[in-house]
């Protein structure tokens, strides 16, 4: 049984909580749409107190110490979730912070994923980048009523709320958003989830039967033996742990592939630029995550598939040319031998490359910027860069959903620019950084910033214009 | 998913503990005769579903991996991995808690609930479905994570 102290210990984590909540959200801010997740986070505050509460004064007598017990820890656990999601949503000022490219964000958010979300940032304490819809967060975690009843409070169009997060050592680097293309994957992903399931059942039947021996290796090796279990019972238990780590393996990791190839569609190569900045080793796995070199290798494939005109480019061939060395798979010697799912990772490289050609299929629809033959603009796009100005000024707006696409060509032209090495060279000198490639990197995250900026407000006109 | 590996943290059983604690609150007040609200028996009704779903999901046996025949029913997989993790986090001397039995006493519950008309529940009987959701509960805030990532 909770002791007292413990009691009021959890009371007064529900009374800090929601002040803090409350006190952050009566804060100035440049955008109001956080205040959606404040307000959701303090209903799921008022429900946890009032059950808890109840909780509390129900299972009194000693009797029901276990119940209590339960509800104790399944409220404190909760409330662990709330501080963590309002973590995700904690106001950030700063001047570093880029706050021009969220309506830009937002738009080909919009009509990427067609529903009405906005976009609002925080810094990463640490070296990743994210794009959590909060709509989905809130309802993997079982708060879908809270979220609805705080949406329909606030204005009722908006839908989602989707959280940017990025390293705060890279708070300004524009480039570095062309990962925003591999995190809308992760979106899309999720309305193709059908599809993608079944693609996971197919795979795990046809790797199941291809690696029979190793996989039962592995659930021999797993058997953990308990008084009172026989050696069938034993085995079985451990074949069904190997199962469901397999089945999460196989989806986490086609997932992954998923959104890369999303990605690929969307700006091509350059969010692999961008990954290179995030990832330091492209050989490490995880249960969620392929490892780096096998994602570049397949992206490569499909690129060179799809879009040979890319992958022959110069500096995209050079890029690719650099990190050749890394494509090998490491082998299960190089890795962490006390990773459970080691003997799994073999199966996932065989899931991921099997995959592939549906994979490639099912991202066909998602708008692409080069399948409107927009790569012609390129290197004029990048004339206007190398004399400092906006790249944005060539392209044709009509106010039509197409228009976004443009976002990403702006991106790609971006990185294309960057790694053009005698190109970007001599815009660095040309214009007195000389060596100092970083401040060279920044004036043209900046050109691409006001461009993305411009774009989406000349997209606006058009719209006006043409109703 | 964020690009790369991360610290945030995912908590798949949180819909799940929460009903099952809102059940266990419910099936103490039919106990001592309050009214329910309609959340509450809206609570009912999935927890008793859920343990269906895992009742089910504890019958399936895997056999050889190239058996083609073994794939795990879409429905069944939220089930089948709290279920896993419930079985290789149980210890050596306890046996798997009845979740068909109870879920189908948990569905009787939701049924007489919704029918409109005044009932009467047997205490004993409420007692031991309960026994099963503090169980189920236990074993779910175990799997749920405990580290914040910030």
């Amino acid at each position: 049984m909770p002791t007292q102290w413990q009691i009021e210990c959890l009371r007064a984590r529900i009374r800090s909580l929601d002040s803090e909540v409350k006190r952050v959200k009566e804060k100035d801010h440049p955008y109001p749409e956080p205040d959606t997740i404040y307000r959701a986070l303090i209903e799921v505050i008022r429900s946890r107190a009032l059950l808890f509460e109840e909780a509390v004064d129900l299972f009194s007598d000693p009797e029901d110490e276990r119940d209590l017990n339960a509800s104790f820890s399944s409220v404190a656990k909760d409330l662990q979730r709330v501080a963590e999601e309002f973590s995700l949503a904690d106001r950030v000022d700063s001047a570093r912070i880029p706050f021009e490219i969220l309506r830009a964000l937002s738009w080909v958010a919009n009509s990427l994923l067609e529903e009405n979300c906005r976009t609002v940032v925080r810094l990463d304490t640490v070296n990743n980048y994210t794009i959590s819809s909060c709509r989905r967060r809130f309802e993997d975690l079982g708060w879908g009523d809270h979220w609805e009843s705080a949406v329909n409070e606030s204005s009722g169009q908006l839908t989602t709320v989707l959280v940017l997060g990025f390293p705060s050592s890279d708070a300004n680097s524009i480039l570095l958003h062309a990962l925003s293309a591999h995190e809308f994957g992760h979106q899309i992903a999720h309305k193709h989830s059908v599809e993608l399931g079944a693609l996971r059942d197919q795979m795990v039947i046809e790797v199941k039967r291809e690696y029979n021996q190793q996989l039962q290796e592995y659930v021999q090796d797993n058997v953990v033996k308990r008084g009172g279990l026989g050696k069938g019972d034993a085995y079985e238990e451990s074949r069904k742990l190997i199962e469901a780590r397999l089945l999460k393996l196989a989806e986490a990791w086609i997932v992954e592939i998923f959104a890369d190839l999303v990605a690929a569609r969307l700006v091509g190569p350059a969010f692999l630029a961008a990954f290179d900045r995030m990832l330091l080793d492209l050989r490490r796995a995880s249960p969620t995550h392929p490892p780096g070199f096998l994602r570049r290798k397949l992206v490569r494939a499909y690129l060179t598939q799809t879009l040979a005109e890319v992958v022959e480019d110069d500096a995209w061939s050079q890029f690719f040319e650099r990190h050749g060395e890394a494509s090998d798979s490491p082998g299960t010697a190089d890795r962490d031998q006390r990773d459970a799912f080691l003997p799994l990772y073999p199966v996932g490289e065989r899931i991921c490359h099997l995959s592939l050609g549906e994979l490639g299929e099912l991202v066909a629809k998602v708008p692409s910027p080069f399948d409107a033959g927009l790569l012609s603009i390129v290197e004029e796009m990048e004339d206007c860069i190398n004399n400092l100005a906006p790249p944005s000024i060539v392209l044709k707006l009509n106010g039509e959903v197409s228009d976004a696409c443009k976002f990403w060509l702006l991106m790609y032209t971006g990185w294309h620019f960057r790694l053009s090495a005698d190109k970007f060279s001599r815009f660095a000198i040309r214009f007195g950084w000389g060596q100092d490639l970083g401040k060279a990197e920044e004036a043209l995250g900046n050109l691409i910033l006001h461009s993305l900026q411009a774009l989406e407000l000349r997209h606006k006109w058009e719209q006006q214009r043409i109703s | 998913m964020p690009i790369t590996l991360s610290k945030a943290v995912a908590d798949p059983c949180a819909p799940l503990s929460w009903n099952t604690t809102v059940v266990i609150l419910a099936l103490e007040k039919l106990r001592r005769g309050k009214v329910l609200k309609e959340d509450e028996t809206n609570a009912i009704e999935n927890v008793a579903e859920q343990l269906k779903l895992l009742s089910e999901a504890s019958q399936i046996h895997f056999d050889e991996f190239d058996d083609e025949s073994e794939v795990l029913p879409t429905y069944l997989r939220s089930s089948f991995f709290t279920l896993v993790a419930i079985e290789s986090g149980r210890s050596a001397a306890s046996s798997p808690p009845d979740f068909g039995e109870a879920g189908q006493e948990l569905l009787s519950v939701a049924k007489k609930l919704t029918s409109g008309e005044p009932v009467t529940f047997d205490a004993s009987t409420l007692k031991r479905v309960k026994a099963v959701c503090v169980e189920l509960l236990e074993h779910l805030n175990d799997q749920r994570p405990n580290s914040s990532f910030r």
